[in-house]
């Protein structure tokens, strides 16, 4: 099937600092695409590349068959989009802000709809300068969504969020996704990239790093292991290495650690339970794509590396 | 779309009526400080005008300034700032359509600043009518065109709301009380009224004076303040389309 969207090379500069070196990737229809990569990475010169809101340097890029450089406003008609740190005039009310920006667009929207669709009826007079962080989010998504654009550009939606919040708000993107929009999702949270991307790609520098799915990322990636741990209470474990798969035991005063491929979170289990030993506290710690970002370039996703 | 985002503009403006009442009451106060301490009998000093004659016009261009040094200059940069400009653009607003827009609101402001002024002249003192009433429209509307356009690049170039709330503020009262605003003219070193004639305050007030005082239309103001305009128009459009 066509890529919705296809980025082939992209290369942004700013004067001297180089925010794109060479991106490229694609995004087939009805997907949630990540793009994850810490602060700096060129997440958001890629992003507003791909909306037509920047000039390229270099490369081709194609979203919805239109080269965004060329047609930015032709483009425009058929995405939504959600800028980081973009807000709205304190004092714009809640109803003022769809209704003018569904005219700003050239939409037909029923502003009364959409007011009940994200469950902001009740706010419907408050300005935005009083509204929560929460409230703020499911504006900006509803606003984004307006007159059902084909794809939805979604940049850094839950940075300002508490976890609560911020599930809510995952919530809320797959249930855009469910009615059939292309997602491209903009975010430095390791966790929200697992849990709600189809495909991932991980930009550091302004070069991909790595590109699949989370699940596919985080089995393939090197350095990653999975990782048990559990108090020991004095029990002779020295049989844990010779189960298949692990690969060390460290044995702690109180607690063992023991690390291996993935299967040795089973196998460890099931050789406790078999000498009746069953400690409370058995934990395990799957590879995440912090690590497999950790072990690409050898640093933390929140790390900043911006001059 | 200029239209509408006019008026949604309007609407935002008129939930912080602060701003607003300090740009317009603030010059209304001063006028009719002025007023009532040097009364309307004609004056040497104002030139042979009353001294009511003389300042009612130049705060009629107060708002002008107000606006265009304070105003329109803090709105652009706290946009900017916000991530409100870029919003705008995403969705489709043009930078031409807002500067259109804070064009729009700069008019009414100044329309009901002015209206003021002369109001207050007539009721304080015994305000003589202007002249020529079309040439005070033709200086304020110069006036509006060139100092919204001064006031976009002022909020394009300054980093942050602050940061133009400051640099107006200084503008503003360096020039203004010595274009007109403060002392008579004639009481003030040749050098500095030399220097504020080819000020843009200092043009808006002559622009706006002279038809008032029937000398006629100020040619070569109204032409200068074109060109202000003009210049500054194309400079904000290019910074706007950059940002």
């Amino acid at each position: 099937m066509e890529p919705v969207i296809s980025v082939d090379g992209l290369r942004r500069s700013y004067g001297d600092v180089v925010a794109v070196e060479d991106v490229s990737f694609e995004v087939a229809r009805g997907e949630i695409f990540g793009i994850l990569g810490p602060n700096g990475a060129g997440k958001t010169t890629t992003v507003e590349c791909l909306q037509g809101l920047r000039s390229r340097d270099g490369g081709a890029v194609t979203v919805l068959g239109l080269d965004p450089g060329r047609h930015p406003d032709r483009l425009r008609r058929h995405i939504g989009s959600q800028l980081q740190s973009a807000a709205l005039p304190d004092r714009m009310r809640v109803g003022e802000a769809v209704s003018f920006f569904a005219r700003a667009q050239g939409r037909r929207v029923d502003v009364a709809d959409v007011l009940d669709e994200w469950d902001l009826t009740p706010l419907r007079r408050r300005a935005f300068g009083t509204l929560s962080g929460g409230q703020r989010q499911r504006l900006f998504l509803a606003l984004a969504l307006l007159g059902d654009p084909e794809v939805v550009f979604l940049d850094e939606l839950t940075a300002a969020l508490d976890p609560v919040a911020r599930r809510a708000t995952w919530r809320l993107v797959r249930r855009v996704r469910d009615s059939g929009a292309t997602i491209v999702l903009v975010t430095h949270f390791m966790e929200e990239a697992e849990g709600l991307c189809d495909r991932v790609v991980i930009v550091d520098q302004g070069r991909v790093v790595a590109l699949d799915t989370p699940a596919a990322l985080t089995a393939r990636s090197e350095g990653a292991t999975t990782r048990v741990s559990f108090s020991s209470n004095g029990h002779d474990l020295g049989f844990l290495e010779t189960l298949e798969g692990v690969r060390s035991v460290a044995l702690g005063r109180r607690s063992v650690d023991v690390s291996g491929a993935s299967q040795i979170a089973v196998r460890v289990a099931a050789a406790l339970a078999e000498r009746g030993i069953v400690p409370f506290d058995y934990r395990t710690h799957h590879p995440t794509l912090e690590d497999v970002f950790l072990a690409q370039t050898g640093r933390h996703l929140d790390q900043k590396d911006q001059p | 779309m200029t239209l509408h985002l006019a008026w949604t503009e309007t609407k935002l403006l008129a939930r912080e009526p602060l701003t607003l009442l300090v740009g317009v009451l603030f010059p209304l106060v001063l006028l009719v400080l002025l007023g009532t301490s040097f009364g309307n009998d004609p004056d040497p000093d104002f030139g042979g005008v009353g001294g009511t004659d003389f300042y009612v016009p130049v705060y009629a261009t107060a708002a002008v300034a107000v606006m265009g040094l304070l105003g329109v200059p803090t709105h652009v940069a706290s946009y900017r700032q916000e991530g409100v400009l870029r919003r705008y653009r995403a969705s489709g607003v043009r930078p031409g359509a807002y500067m259109g827009s804070q064009l729009a609101i700069t008019t009414v402001i100044v329309a009901v600043g002015s209206a003021l002024a002369i109001v207050a002249g007539f009721a304080t003192a015994d305000l003589t009518p202007p002249e020529s009433p079309g040439g005070v429209v033709v200086g304020l509307l110069a006036g509006v065109v060139a100092f919204t356009g001064i006031g976009l690049v002022l909020g394009a170039v300054l980093p942050t709301a602050r940061a133009a709330q400051g640099v107006g503020l200084l503008i503003f009262f360096g020039l203004f009380f010595i274009a007109g605003g403060g002392p008579p003219p004639s009481l003030l070193p040749d050098a500095i009224n030399d220097f504020v004639e080819v000020t843009p305050i200092g043009l808006v007030i002559s622009a706006v004076s002279r038809p008032w005082h029937g000398e006629g239309l100020d040619t070569a103001a109204l032409l200068a303040l074109g060109a202000i305009a003009a210049s500054t128009a194309l400079i904000a459009y290019r910074l706007f389309h950059r940002e």
